[in-house]
């Protein structure tokens, strides 16, 4: 006959085995509602340069050390990144991203997760890169059919065509 | 009675409920094999637990991002008898990991176990959670299944919150075939390299502890074995499917233990994660700071009465204690005190062999002695409490302060001396207290596993089992001693003990008085 100590230790292993295989499976996590689809949209890009280069007058130039005697100012500050996603004419996002660095002359970067019911859709997503012409940029319209559990990413960028969905 | 008060104000406090629990569990499991008494020990023997699992797997695991998902399939089912089986164990033991470290933290800090001269093995502790998690999060990563990816895009997304680096780490799981085998080796190299600065960090938290314990009982060991076992046949572990990353499946079991922060994340925000993880992070290695206390005294060194044996380094549970050569001109050695490591308990002047009463000196000076309860102090309250004493029942209780409070065993035929630890006691005490009247002695300590200075209940053992120096002579008839381990809060099992030593010294032939 198991002693009343053996007894106490098995039920205690038994607890903390059983501990152990519960939470490293429950409670189940639910990324997005049942039945519906994830909007991932994921931008990194340069705006434009807020300034032209400028060529240096002469004097400038002479005012400079012989070895920083280059012939273009070029400012580096960028435009920030404005970029809007509605679904079926409501908006989802409208987001203006400034520029990284402290110069702030690096990318702008987004990354947002949106989930939506599944179905028949109209995508349109509208990105400038110009904040000096709010209404100028880019602006494509998808019809998309989304499956539940579908991840359709957004993606900006010249090497894309523009707006890309994947 | 008043008049035999013991002498030292025991800071005793009633047992919390992690003390309770802990002693519950001694019943079962006794001191030795009791988990919630050996966390940091089982913290060590399932590193290598997963180390060893680990291995295995690596050896069988293809290390590209298109193969890594089949061939863990391919262990969990076609050898689920060995690959599986081992598969289940490395995530159940990477789980107990967490939970046991989370316990041990618990614990030490139920305990007040961080400030001062405990600083050390607090906050080294902290940075092994950091990596204890960063280990184990990019180890779900290698299955390369749809918990992987959902895990490694969440992980990207907080560490782009920081805004360093300028592509964003999130753009490397967008697309598909995004994940090359470049950036899947990487996974790879850090599952392998960060457990390793974990075990260092781990080598690192134990550096200030003498005789730190490393490795639990045997008994406990092969318990917590076979329980990984148990649970990895009874519930083995399975991938989800793969990652693609155009699909998100609407249900992920997750385990809760390693990758809990992503939805954490996602109900609040990348960087409100930051901030709980930076406050935790600074609250915890601030504790000791803001819970400075009164500056203790520590130990000091007489140079004249040290010969330089190294007994008192080998037995300080802080390492507070170096050899250093003579400072008198003398060839040799000298102990030394480190002050900022000295927790005051004085098991080093228990270790001296200059500690003994017998030396016919009218000053004791030991080579190592507590300035505010000094071993000469030790000698002239045990030589009072001596007078009080006489008959073979008569009993001298040496009690630990930290123990179960011991006023109530001084009365008519006892007399309490008190010690700042149990530990603290050369055994000559002993011997001394029975050739001068006593008619035995009772050495009240901590429960096994509850010494606030680690080793003094072990050590007390071992020197009256004459297996380390210094020993209680072998003349000495043990009949005539027992220890008590009865921690704060059981002064009626101390009482229970008293009156059966007095019982079986009443018992006791005469020849055993000689
Ligand atoms: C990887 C996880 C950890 C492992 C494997 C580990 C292991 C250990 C071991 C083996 C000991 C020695 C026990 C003894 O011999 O008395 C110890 C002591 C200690 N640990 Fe940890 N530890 C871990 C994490 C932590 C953490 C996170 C903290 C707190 C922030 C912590 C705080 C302490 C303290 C304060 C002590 C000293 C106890 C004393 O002075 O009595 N440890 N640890
Ligand atoms: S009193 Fe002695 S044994 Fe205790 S910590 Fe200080 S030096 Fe070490
Ligand atoms: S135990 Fe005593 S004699 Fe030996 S080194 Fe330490 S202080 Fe010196």
């Amino acid at each position: 006959m198991p002693s009343g100590a053996s007894l106490a230790q098995l039920a205690t292993y038994a607890a903390f085995g059983a501990l152990l295989v519960t939470l490293s499976r429950h409670p189940a996590y639910h990324p997005v509602p049942a039945g519906d689809a994830l909007l991932q949209v994921s931008i990194a890009h340069a705006g434009v340069r807020l300034h032209p280069c400028r060529r240096l007058s002469a004097q400038e130039l002479a005012a400079r050390a012989p070895n920083m005697r280059a012939a273009f100012k070029c400012p580096r500050r960028r435009s920030p990144v404005r970029v809007s996603v509605a679904l079926d004419g409501r908006a989802l996002l409208d987001e203006t991203v400034a520029p990284s660095g402290f110069a702030r002359d690096g990318l702008s970067t987004l990354y947002r997760r949106i989930p939506v019911a599944a179905g028949a859709h109209l995508l349109r997503v509208q990105v400038g890169d110009d904040l000096r012409a709010p209404h100028a940029g880019v602006l494509r319209e998808f019809e998309v059919l989304l499956d539940a559990g579908q991840v359709l990413s957004i993606d900006f960028g010249p090497q894309r065509d523009g707006i890309a969905i994947s | 009675m008043p008049a035999h008060a013991i002498d030292a104000a025991p800071p005793v406090t009633k047992p919390g409920l992690w003390v309770a629990l802990e002693r519950a569990l001694d019943r079962a499991f006794g001191p030795a094999a009791n988990p919630l008494r050996n966390l940091g020990a089982l913290g060590f023997l399932l590193f290598w637990v997963l180390a060893a699992s680990g291995i295995y797997l690596y050896v069988r695991f293809d290390t590209s991002v298109d193969g890594a998902y089949a061939s863990i399939e391919h262990l969990s089912r076609a050898e689920w008898y060995l690959g599986g089986v081992l598969r289940s164990v490395h995530r159940y033991a990477a789980d107990a990991f967490v939970a046991v470290t989370f316990a041990h933290l618990a614990r030490e800090w139920a305990a007040g176990r961080f400030r001062r001269f405990r600083a050390f093995s607090w906050i080294s502790g902290v940075p092994l959670v950091w990596l204890m998690y960063a280990s184990g999060i990019v180890g779900c990563w290698l299955v390369w299944d749809q918990r992987a990816l959902f895990s490694a895009l969440a992980t990207a997304q907080w560490f782009d919150a920081l805004g360093l680096g300028a592509e964003p780490m999130t753009r490397n799981f967008i697309g598909v075939g995004s994940v090359g085998n470049r950036l899947f080796s990487l996974f790879v190299f850090l599952h392998v390299g960060l457990p390793l600065a974990l075990l260092a960090g781990m080598w690192a938290h134990v550096q200030r502890l003498g005789q730190p314990r490393t490795a639990p009982s045997r008994a406990l060991a092969l318990g917590t074995l076979a329980m990984l076992l148990a649970a990895a046949l009874a519930s083995p572990v399975q991938s989800a499917a793969p990652a693609d990353p155009r699909h998100l499946p609407a249900m992920l079991e997750l385990d809760w233990f390693v990758l809990f922060a992503h939805p954490l994340m996602y109900a609040t925000s990348p960087e409100a994660l930051w901030v709980l993880v930076a406050v935790a992070t600074v609250a915890l290695i601030a504790l000791p700071r803001a819970a400075r206390g009164a500056a203790p005294v520590t130990a000091q060194v007489s140079r004249a009465d040290c010969n330089g044996c190294g007994r008192c380094v080998a037995d300080c549970p802080y390492q507070a204690v170096l050899l250093g050569p003579r400072s008198d001109g003398r060839r040799g050695w000298q102990a030394e005190v480190l002050a900022e490591r000295c927790a005051a308990c004085g098991i080093c002047a228990g270790a001296c062999p200059s500690s003994t009463p017998f030396r016919s000196v009218r000053e004791l000076v030991s080579g190592i002695d507590l300035p505010d309860l000094k071993v000469h102090e030790l000698r002239r309250r045990l030589a009072r409490a001596l007078r009080r004493l006489a008959g073979r029942a008569s009993v001298l209780v040496f009690a630990c302060e930290r123990a179960a409070r011991s006023d109530a065993l001084a009365g008519p035929g006892s007399a309490v001396v008190g010690l700042r630890c149990l530990g603290m006691l050369p055994p000559s005490f002993v011997e001394y207290a029975l050739r001068r009247g006593a008619g035995g002695v009772l050495l009240l300590g901590c429960r096994e596993g509850e010494c606030a200075y680690r080793l003094g209940t072990d050590l007390t053992g071992a020197r009256l089992a004459g297996a380390r120096e210094p020993h209680l002579r072998a003349n000495v008839p043990r009949s005539r001693v027992r220890v008590a381990a009865c921690g704060a809060g059981e002064e009626a099992q101390a009482a229970a003990e008293l009156v059966q030593l007095r019982r079986a010294l009443a018992r006791e032939p005469d020849n055993a008085h000689a």
